[in-house]
């Protein structure tokens, strides 16, 4: 029976390398998921591991104390008394922070959130063990600063060149007194590093003697744990002091964690394809088997026992789920090098590094594509063996056709299981994060029983279509709906493939289009400035941004947006601070009670926020800054929910005295009427033409978030395309045996009349008919689904809308029927080169 | 020594077809056949001919290359006219669709099509509209008025044949091929279709050839035309089962001895 298996792979062998296709499709997206995963790993893991050689032992503020606003309190003095202690051979103290360098076209080099700026720390020999200087040395004074390698290569700066460089502040010319190569973390992959003397970084990232990080190396003899001990009574409040061990063993949990999740993101996506897959094989072997009933027959008649047919076609999945897999490694090997270069000409700051290839995915790869193959081919086999002999010495092959009643109810039932799960968990009222992986949950149930149901909905659907075929395209329209619905089960299976791509590309661009209306009726409906002054880096500004804007002739009003925490009745809650005076003149709130005068010297909270608490206007509350130290404040105003605002703002100037180190989000900027367009120019040269600061209007911003929402849409889109484009093999599959199971039909089409070209369009016609059924299906499926998902979300975001994105629903249809006429190319040639003679006499 | 027959391929514009020295050739070499040789004959308007001969004669190839199914080695076919070798694939399949009606020995009915549909495809595919009285006629001719809306698998073998024909007649075509026609049939429901056949040459005025090997099919014919190795060698005007079976009879002696 072996032998057999194998003679049926090789009689057909471009059904093979069209089966072979699907488990390549989907197994060289799990490896190169998987593939692409190790070597990310690698290269970040490699590119991270000098850094701790150094570092014995490492002082560092708090994430909680950075995030209140609060400077680190690792001084100068701190520094002498580390350098003090028994046990220690040196110790350093290091600020960091951003800066950018400009290049000669006044751009910033490399991407903004890659750029970083440190204090060159010379010891007593005047050399910095963490920088390797290639030309010049380290800056000296505050004229002064050096760049690494890279960067100055780049930009094309040479030692004793003026360059410029931006911070979080105004523009600063300094000369290069050095270029250097380094391993430190600081300089991040892809990115550039400029460093300060010591005195100018801490003026620029924390304040003159003020270090963000001491770190201290163990004298010899010495453990880095003894130093540890020695150094923590020490430390100020604040700070956390940790071994370098732990640090890098931090990093590379880090590390693993941030690779392993985007492997996880990856994989689900492989999950989707390779389900797909399965799909698309299972209908192939399920047509397979179906053509060789007479042949099966015959093994069976002549003493092939029904275990044996079995196995044959199973030995046959396992060949080619084998074949499949090994092929599906090598493409994916392939696949992971594209998504590296991919990012790499992206600029994403992934280190560069080998391909690794690891036994776990090789193994992983082929026991999924196997697998999966094997699984897909179950049921066809078993139907295979039911065959009766008998069928071997009858002329005509009765259809199968098993009544589709049980599978509708089974479908039917298990949908309407799925949507109520959906509806319960919606209404519950459980928290966000449960009840999305509920609604999840039902939607698969739902989808997987709409699968089922498929070749019910065929039906009704394909007539339609059939019906505009027919009107436009005449007989040849007409008998392509009539082949489409020949095998609904077929079909429907065919079309499933595609409809689940579509489900999920359909239900994203829903998610994507509403919070772009969020966007629009929340976020920016209330900025009423007409500028909004931020850094390219999404840093905070220096607070001197706010104040030399605020100093401009055309300038109306202006306010920073400052955040803030304020401890109320001992919860921490998100806060922003507005110039108490013209902050309401550059966003906008609408006040139920008390009005903006009410933030000058008091609190403006939300309506949410005054339930939460009981509070009305005029109350008089507590309220306890970041430093620590309480005050009363007057709730002047409450305002309407917006998501914009938050619930709590308090006046920059009731701010000020808690917060060490301010930053702000943004500078709010309305011009003097009439003068909006000059307050651009304005603006960019009073902030020093600073390429790392933008100024955007409204439209702008708009601009910036749907394109990221766009950007991330692509990515999905291009995940999803896997998937896709497994169903396109399955839709080129299922016509190939279509062709080749009507050749004499089409023969005789062919003899009373029917030309090539009618015949080809015959055959496009029925594979748009089953491209756009899958895709129709898919899409109102993913509408039906997006609506649900926004609307169970809408308890969470004041203003979310359900919207449909009927442009991108539009191009998924047409790129529907482009899909289904690409993946009917080949079948249809096929069908129009046949020689009439041959094809009558077909059997 | 064979008789060349006829000697002369006639011109006369009372024929449907007419093929003049065809010559059909297979494969090249040692594996070249011959499988019409230098054929002349012409199919005259408003007659029914059999062609007969043994496997391998050569008969089927002359009725491919006269509907044009097959491309000619050398010689000349004219079907209504039209000189067959000088069109390309698509000229073909539009003289097919325009002025050749065929009937197949397995039916080759769409299954997807009921009666009524399939009679009128060749229609459709040329976009003409079908005469309803022609189509009732035709209908009525092959008695199948109430099996219109009946799918092929719900219908006999003879019933589907009976629609072939139909599909056939109904365009009005210069002239049918009917290949094995019967071969698939009964008997009974064979003598009916042939009964149906005959009925439209004679009151019709169609024009009929038929491929068979069953003398009681040609003995409905007006002539019979004998093939042997790709040669015409006799014909026979109002021929009857005996008079076919005993013709036939002489090659296989011939092929014996």
């Amino acid at each position: 029976m072996f032998r057999t298996s194998l003679r049926n792979l090789t009689a057909h062998k471009l059904r093979l390398a069209l089966t072979c296709l699907t488990i390549v499709f989907g197994v060289a997206f799990v490896s190169g998921v998987l593939i692409f995963g190790d070597s990310a790993s690698k290269a970040m893991t490699d590119a991270a591991k000098h850094d701790y050689d150094n570092v014995s032992v490492s002082v560092r503020t708090t994430d909680a104390a950075r995030d209140d606003g609060q400077l680190p309190p690792l001084t100068d003095g701190f520094l002498a008394e580390v350098r003090g202690l028994p046990g220690g051979a040196a110790a350093r103290g290091d600020v960091s922070g951003f800066t950018a360098v400009v290049d000669k076209k006044n751009d910033l080099v490399g991407p903004a959130y890659t750029a970083a700026g440190a204090n060159f720390s010379p010891g007593p020999d005047g050399t910095d063990p963490e920088y390797a200087f290639t030309a010049g040395r380290g800056p000296a004074s505050a004229g002064e600063v050096a760049i690494d390698a890279a960067t100055a290569e780049k930009a094309g700066f040479r030692v004793g060149d003026r360059v410029k460089v931006v911070g979080d502040g105004p523009v600063m010319e300094k000369t290069l007194s050095g270029v250097f190569t380094t391993d430190s973390a600081k300089l991040r992959t892809g990115g550039t590093l400029t460093l300060f003397d010591t005195a100018t970084a801490q003026g620029l990232f924390t304040r003159p003697g003020s270090f963000d990080e001491i770190t201290a190396k163990a004298a010899p003899g010495t453990s880095d744990a003894a130093l540890l001990a020695g150094i923590k009574p020490l430390a100020p409040g604040g700070t956390k002091t940790v071994t370098g061990a732990t640090l890098a063993a931090d990093d590379q949990r880090a590390i693993k964690s941030a690779t392993s999740s985007m492997s996880t993101g990856l994989l689900v996506f492989a999950v989707i394809a390779l389900f797909v897959g399965a799909f698309v094989i299972a209908n192939t072997f399920t047509m397979l088997v179906a053509q060789r009933t007479r042949e099966t027959a015959l093994l069976r008649a002549i003493g092939a026992t029904r275990r044996q047919v079995v196995r044959s076609v199973r030995f046959e999945a396992l060949l080619l789920g084998l074949a499949g897999s090994a092929a599906g490694i090598a493409a994916g090997a392939g696949l992971a090098l594209g998504l590296k270069a991919l990012l790499a000409a992206g600029d994403n700051g992934l280190p560069d590094g080998p391909l690794v290839v690891t036994a776990g995915t090789v193994v992983w790869s082929l026991a999924v594509g196997v697998g999966v193959t094997v699984v897909a081919a179950w049921l066809p086999a078993r139907r295979a063996a039911k065959v009766a002999p008998v069928a071997a010495l009858r002329a005509d092959l009765p259809q199968s056709a098993a009544s589709l009643v049980r599978r509708n109810v089974a479908g039917a039932v298990v949908t309407a299981a799925g949507v109520a799960l959906m509806v319960l968990v919606g209404q519950s009222g459980t928290p966000m994060e449960t009840k999305l992986l509920g609604i999840v949950f039902g939607a698969v149930v739902a989808l997987a029983g709409i699968v089922v149901l498929t070749p019910l909905i065929a039906g009704p659907v394909i007539r339609g279509l059939g019906a505009v075929f027919g009107k436009v395209f005449g007989v040849e329209g007409r008998l392509a709906k009539e082949n489409a619905l020949r095998n609904p089960r077929r079909t429907a299976s065919t079309a499933a493939a595609l409809m689940i791509g579509l489900v999920l590309v359909t239900a994203m661009s829903v998610f994507g289009s509403s919070l772009k209306g969020l966007l629009d009726s929340v976020a920016l409906k209330g900025i009423t400035a007409d500028y909004t002054v931020s850094s390219v880096s999404h840093r905070p500004l220096d607070p001197g941004i706010a104040a030399t804007v605020a100093g401009l002739p055309d300038v109306a009003a202006s306010s920073p947006s400052r955040p803030a925490t304020l401890t109320v009745a001992g919860k921490d809650r998100d806060a922003k601070a507005l110039d108490g005076e013209q902050g309401f003149k550059v966003l906008h709130a609408d006040f139920l009670a008390g009005g903006p005068e009410g933030l000058r010297n008091g609190l403006v909270v939300s309506e949410r926020a005054a339930k939460d608490n009981g509070w009305k206007a005029g109350d008089r509350v507590p309220v306890e800054f970041a430093d620590g130290k309480t005050a009363d404040l007057v709730v002047g105003g409450v305002y309407e929910d917006s998501d914009l605002l938050g619930d709590y703002l308090v006046s920059t100037q009731t701010l000020a005295p808690h917060v060490q180190r301010s930053g702000d989000e943004m500078v709010l900027v309305a011009a003097v009427p009439g003068k909006e367009k000059q307050l651009r120019s304005e603006l960019k040269a009073a902030l020093g033409d600073n390429p790392a600061l933008q100024i955007q209007t409204k439209d702008d911003l708009r601009k910036e978030f749907g394109g990221a929402i766009d950007q991330m849409l692509t990515i999905l889109y291009g995940l999803l395309g896997m998937a896709i484009a497994i169903a396109v093999v399955g839709i080129v599959n299922t016509l190939a045996m279509s062709v080749f199971e009507r050749t004499r039909e089409l023969g005789m089409l062919r003899a009373v009349g029917l030309d090539r070209r009618r015949m080809r369009r015959m055959i496009r016609l029925e594979s748009v008919a089953i491209s756009v059924f899958g895709a129709g299906l898919g899409i109102v499926l993913g509408l039906a689904a997006g609506a649900f998902g926004i609307m169970s979300a809408r308890g969470e975001a004041a203003g979310l809308e359900v919207v449909v994105p009927w442009d991108r629903v539009g191009i998924f249809l047409g790129l529907a029927v482009l899909v289904g006429i690409l993946a009917a190319w080949w079948p249809a040639r096929r069908a129009a080169k046949l020689d009439v003679l041959d094809a009558l006499h077909a059997e | 020594m064979r008789p060349e027959f006829p000697a002369a391929a006639p011109r006369d514009p009372g024929f449907a077809a007419v093929a003049t020295e065809l010559s059909k050739v297979y494969g090249s070499g040692d594996t070249r056949v011959n499988a019409l040789d230098r054929v002349s004959v012409g199919f005259t308007r408003g007659e029914f001919t059999a062609i007969m001969g043994p496997s391998g004669s050569g008969k089927s190839t002359l009725m491919h290359c006269m509907a044009g199914l097959d491309t000619i080695s050398s010689g000349s076919v004219r079907l209504g006219g039209v000189e067959l070798g000088d069109l390309n694939d698509n000229q073909l399949t539009m003289l097919r669709r325009d002025k050749v009606g065929f009937v197949f020995q397995a039916f080759n009915l769409l299954p997807t099509l009921n009666a009524l549909e399939n009679i009128t495809l060749p229609m459709d595919i040329a976009g003409r509209k079908p005469s309803r009285a022609w189509l009732d006629r035709v209908v009525g001719i092959v008695g199948l008025a109430d099996r219109l809306d009946h799918r092929p698998a719900q219908l006999s073998g003879g019933q589907q044949q009976r629609v072939a024909v139909a599909r056939a007649l109904a365009a009005r075509p210069e002239i049918i091929f009917a290949d094995e026609p019967t071969g698939n049939l009964d008997s009974r429901s064979g003598a009916e279709v042939l009964g149906f056949l005959r009925d439209s040459v004679r009151e019709e005025g169609q024009t009929i050839v038929m491929v068979t090997h069953d003398p009681g099919a040609a003995s409905y014919a007006d002539r019979v035309l004998f093939l042997a190795d790709g040669r015409i060698v006799d014909e026979m005007y109002e021929p009857t089962a005996d008079r076919v079976l005993e013709r036939m009879k002489r090659f296989d002696a011939a092929r014996t001895t």
